[in-house]
């Protein structure tokens, strides 16, 4: 009997040791493992910051949407949940099971979110079979809203869910799988801002699923209100007159280098991205010859044409090859060695200036100024103004463009530069690559006397519950460029003539009262058509608005640009605006007609 | 009247009746917590105090009744009790696929409870009735008979953790009784022997429960579930526990069975490793007194009995904690006193009530003359 006792204390021992080993020594361990058990993080979508344009008109927000989530762990072990589910949503089971199957090993325990912009009906017969769906839950979410569908879509941007490539990039801050993240625009740019902290529900869930009790709760924090430099009206204005042609607009404030309006056609509506765009919808955008997507303002690479002609005329009378008495004959045809040029006014223009050859354009006076300028000092002068390097708008991807040299020719095209290379370059074409907002800071910087400040798009970022100013960006004097001041003088009154002459190419941007300047520009390019250009300030005296329009074959800047440069400068300077019958892309002959083929530089100047 | 029910209380054994009423308090107050949040409108714990009270009864009437009358009615128990294991296989309520229950009216009643009774009180008279030399081997093939008709009937349920209390307490009170050694060693090495055997003839879910136990993380969410789940429970209540009522693994029901096999899970999660340890200390020393009872018995069988009923508790005991700390694999045995459950809650306490008889019997001067 003592020996059955001894035989029945061991066995109790053995327990007493377990429970030790259980309760005592691993007690972490198992603590932990029922903790995970039972409970669950249901994160809360932050919404994002709302963005405004500079008086408060709203741009984006967030409404409200139903989405639907599953938390894979919970519907494991009971397949008929999935099976009702599958009822109910219409969808496959097996596609319902592949999705939790893929969840089994990683990330079990975090919600998956089915669907979104569930319809009343469905939630009610949702909550209805509430039961019999353990691990299934609703929850309302904000969701981006753009009130004003494809309105500076460029400038907004859009939102998507977060890929492999930006959460490696975005290790640091605070992302995870499934975060929507600005993808484009000031939504990219200012992601960091605008993403806000998300929130979360701590559940207690049993061991079916079913979510029993609210154990703690983190309230998300909206991301701060992004107030753009965007002028709502002057967009609006912008876009409308571009109607459906393709192109670009940009409107600044050449004293600050706040955007005021850009516009990039074709454009998109963000809202389609919101939730997830569909395949057939990415795809359709994807395969537009147009690119929708592309922001042509600050990644559309073109030759400038004629609007380039002020950066020859500065590098010629810097280098004294010309001066401002030097005549050249235009016949309307012009002869280097074997090659013709020819000027878009066919008949020519007899004896010429360079006053009139900006005024009217003369392409055979910049030709033959072209032979006499040092190609470097072209180069030289375009790159003081920007040409060749991102202006460093607050958008991602932008193109810096080319501005051409021999050492460049060399190196890349394995060729000599050709005196007839500097011919094209004097007139803005050949290899020269611009984009229009580059053109914009070429503008600004002859409108300020050589200042060029950093364009930008972000006037503030207000805190969303105090609306205090968290952050401004000041003025950004990016470069100033050297001119000296009597070739500066001379230029400036030229490019008013531009507009006020009577034979000026420019005078269909004419605003009575006000002194307008500007340069016209037609580029020619294999893609068809030649691109309208327009850049402009006004008034010339004390510059307050700086203007940049390009119409991609859009024909003649003169007759294309300039009547659209016209009122945006007209709404921005507190004048009437003229009513104007939207034009329609491509009837206008070229301005700059040489029938000489160009050399194929202007590859990718049209997407 | 009131001079009896006094001297029926004094001379009763009250370390082991006390010791078995505290249990079946905590049992109580454990029940509640682990049934008390399920959408169960039959509320157990209310079902549980009925059965409480008619245990409390046949403890006390068992207490009055002399145990040699159970020694002298053994046969008639065992047969009794062979019929009624016949019978839950043809009429049985099946649940889980085995058929274990036997409803009457509104009650059920589960054979394999009476038949452990009835297998030690048999055991009781046959080994007790004879004295150590009359054991040859035409006896204890007749004894094996004996044991394995109801221990087949039962695996035939299948009940296997009842089958699996029978053989160590069948084999105890052999090795008390006097078979020799030797034999108790042919008799394992042939039990070892036929295991391939029966575990050809188990059920495809015990052979599953056998094969988690020996890797449960084989297949965490399947059959290693429960234990898991269990050692989870017990693991997460740390020295001091959750506190009642407030266990996740119990509450959220991740522990199954939480109010029958598994409540000690329960415990071991809401009362942490002191509530373990009171447990245990409660029941060992209720298995001790009973050994102590055993010792001081008037006669063999007496002795014998006591001694059957704490080696049933004692590996009663074992199997069900040591199943659901992870020691044993899960047989399906309910931890007595405090499971919930009106079979063996009755059955226990009519044991406990032989029991206090024994004691009782010890006590007073010895009026019937015994055999041994």
């Amino acid at each position: 009997m003592g020996f059955l006792l001894g035989l029945i204390t061991m066995a109790f021992a053995g327990i007493f040791l377990k429970l030790f080993y259980l309760q005592i020594l691993n007690y972490p361990f198992y603590r932990s493992l029922s903790d995970t058990n039972s409970l669950r993080l249901i994160p809360q979508r932050a919404p994002r910051g709302i963005i405004t344009d500079r008086n408060n008109e709203v741009l984006a927000t967030n409404r409200p949407t139903y989405s639907l989530f599953l938390v894979p762990a919970d519907v494991k072990a009971y397949g008929p949940s999935l099976q009702k589910l599958s009822e109910l949503l219409e969808e496959p089971l097996s596609s319902l099971e592949n999705l939790v199957e893929s969840r089994r090993q990683r990330r079990k325990f975090e919600p998956v979110r089915l669907q979104s912009h569930l319809d009343p009906d469905l939630i009610a017969r949702i909550e209805e079979n509430r039961v019999h769906l353990p691990g299934v839950y609703i929850q309302m979410e904000p969701e981006r809203y753009y009130p004003q569908g494809d309105l500076a879509s460029h400038v907004l941007g859009y939102i998507g869910e977060i890929n492999e490539d930006e959460l490696a990039r975005l290790r640091d801050s605070n992302h995870d799988e499934g975060d929507l993240i600005g993808k484009m625009g000031v939504e990219r740019t200012y992601d960091r801002a605008l993403k806000g902290e998300d929130g979360g529900v701590e559940v207690e869930v049993d061991a079916s699923g079913i979510q029993r009790r609210t154990l703690a709760y983190r309230e998300p924090v909206q991301g701060q209100t992004l107030k753009l430099s965007i002028d709502w009206k002057l967009q609006k204005l912008a876009e409308d007159l571009m109607g459906s042609q393709v192109g670009s607009i940009v409107v600044s404030n050449p004293q600050t280098g706040e955007v005021l309006a850009l516009v990039s056609r074709p454009n998109f509506d963000p809202n389609e991205f919101v939730s997830g765009i569909s395949y057939k919808d990415w795809n359709d955008l994807m395969k537009d010859k147009l690119h929708p997507l592309e922001d042509r303002a600050i990644n559309g690479l073109y030759p400038p044409g004629s609007i380039f002609k002020p950066i020859t005329a500065l590098a010629a009378l810097e280098d004294k090859v010309i001066d401002l008495n030097k005549v050249f004959l235009c016949t309307g045809i012009f002869w280097y060695k074997t090659w013709p040029y020819r000027c878009h006014n066919h008949a020519g223009h007899g004896w010429v200036n360079l006053e009139r050859a900006i005024i009217e354009s003369c392409d055979i006076f910049f030709n033959q100024v072209g032979l006499l300028v040092k190609v470097d000092k072209i180069y030289r002068v375009a790159r003081r103004f920007g040409l060749g390097s991102r202006t460093q708008i607050d958008l991602d991807s932008e193109a810096s463009g080319l501005v051409p040299n021999p050492r460049w020719k060399e190196s890349t095209q394995h060729m000599p530069w050709f005196p007839g290379d500097t011919i094209h370059l004097s007139i803005g074409q050949g290899y020269l690559l611009t984009t229009p907002i580059q053109m914009l800071d070429v503008i600004s910087g002859l409108a300020m006397d050589g200042k060029i400040f950093k364009p930008h798009l972000l006037y503030r970022i207000l805190d969303h519950n105090t609306g205090r100013t968290v952050f401004e960006d000041p003025p950004d004097l990016l470069r100033e460029a050297e001119i000296v001041p009597e070739d500066l003088a001379f230029l400036k009154a030229t490019l008013e003539k531009v507009v006020s002459s009577p034979h000026g190419t420019g005078k269909k941007a004419r605003i009575p009262g006000v002194r307008v300047a500007g340069k016209t520009g037609s580029a020619e390019n294999p893609y068809g058509d030649d691109h309208g250009w327009f850049m402009a300030y006004a008034p010339a005296e004390d510059p307050k608005v700086a203007v940049l329009v390009m119409v991609e074959n859009g024909g003649e800047g003169g007759i294309v640009a300039a009547p659209i440069a016209k009122r945006l400068m007209e709404l921005e300077l507190g004048q009437e605006v003229t009513p104007m019958e939207i034009p329609t892309p491509g009837t206008t002959p070229g301005e700059a007609g040489t029938p000489v083929p160009t050399p194929t530089a202007a590859k990718g100047a049209t997407p | 009247m009131k001079g009896a029910i006094k001297s029926y209380l004094k001379g009763m054994d009250w370390a082991v009746a006390s010791n078995v009423l505290v249990l079946s308090f905590i049992g109580f107050f454990v029940v509640f917590s682990a049934t008390s949040h399920n959408f169960d409108i039959t509320q157990p714990w209310k079902r549980q105090l009925f059965w409480f009270s008619i245990s409390l009864f046949v403890m006390w009437l068992f207490s009055r009744i002399d145990y040699r009358f159970w020694i002298e009615a053994s046969y008639i128990f065992y047969w009794v009790s062979i019929v009624s294991l016949l019978a839950v296989l043809v009429v049985g309520d099946e649940t889980n696929g085995a058929r274990r229950w036997i409803k009457i009216g509104i009650l059920s009643y589960q054979p394999s409870e009476l038949a452990k009774l009835s297998v030690l009180l048999v055991l009781a008279r046959f080994i007790g009735s004879k004295t150590v030399e009359l054991f040859f081997l035409g006896r204890l093939l007749l004894l094996m008979a004996m044991l394995g008709l109801p221990l087949l009937l039962i695996l035939k349920q299948p009940d296997l953790g009842s089958a699996l209390l029978l053989v160590p307490v069948s084999i105890i009170l052999m090795y008390v009784g006097g078979v020799p050694f030797k034999w108790l060693t042919w008799l394992f090495v042939l039990g070892l022997a036929s295991s391939p055997l029966v575990w050809h003839f188990l059920k495809d879910y015990q052979k599953e429960r056998l094969e988690v136990f020996i890797n449960p993380q084989d297949d965490p969410l399947g059959a290693g579930y429960n234990i898991i789940q269990s050692m989870i429970a017990i693991g997460s209540g740390g020295i001091s526990g959750k506190g009642y009522m407030q266990g996740t693994q119990t509450q959220l029901s991740f522990i199954p069975e939480h109010h029958t096999d598994f409540i000690f899970s329960v415990v071991g999660e809401e009362w942490g490793f002191v509530g373990c340890v009171l447990i245990l200390g409660l029941y060992f020393f209720m298995i001790q007194r009973t050994f102590e009872i055993s010792r001081k018995a008037r006669d063999r069988e007496g002795s014998l009995l006591a001694l059957g009923i704490a080696s049933m508790f004692a590996v009663q005991i074992v199997i069900n904690v040591g199943m659901t700390v992870g020691l044993l694999p899960v047989t399906g045995l309910t931890l007595p006193f405090i499971s919930y459950g009106g079979s063996s809650l009755v059955f226990s306490y009519a044991a406990v009530g032989i029991l206090l008889n024994i004691s009782y019997a010890n006590r007073r001067p010895v009026l019937v003359t015994g055999r041994g």
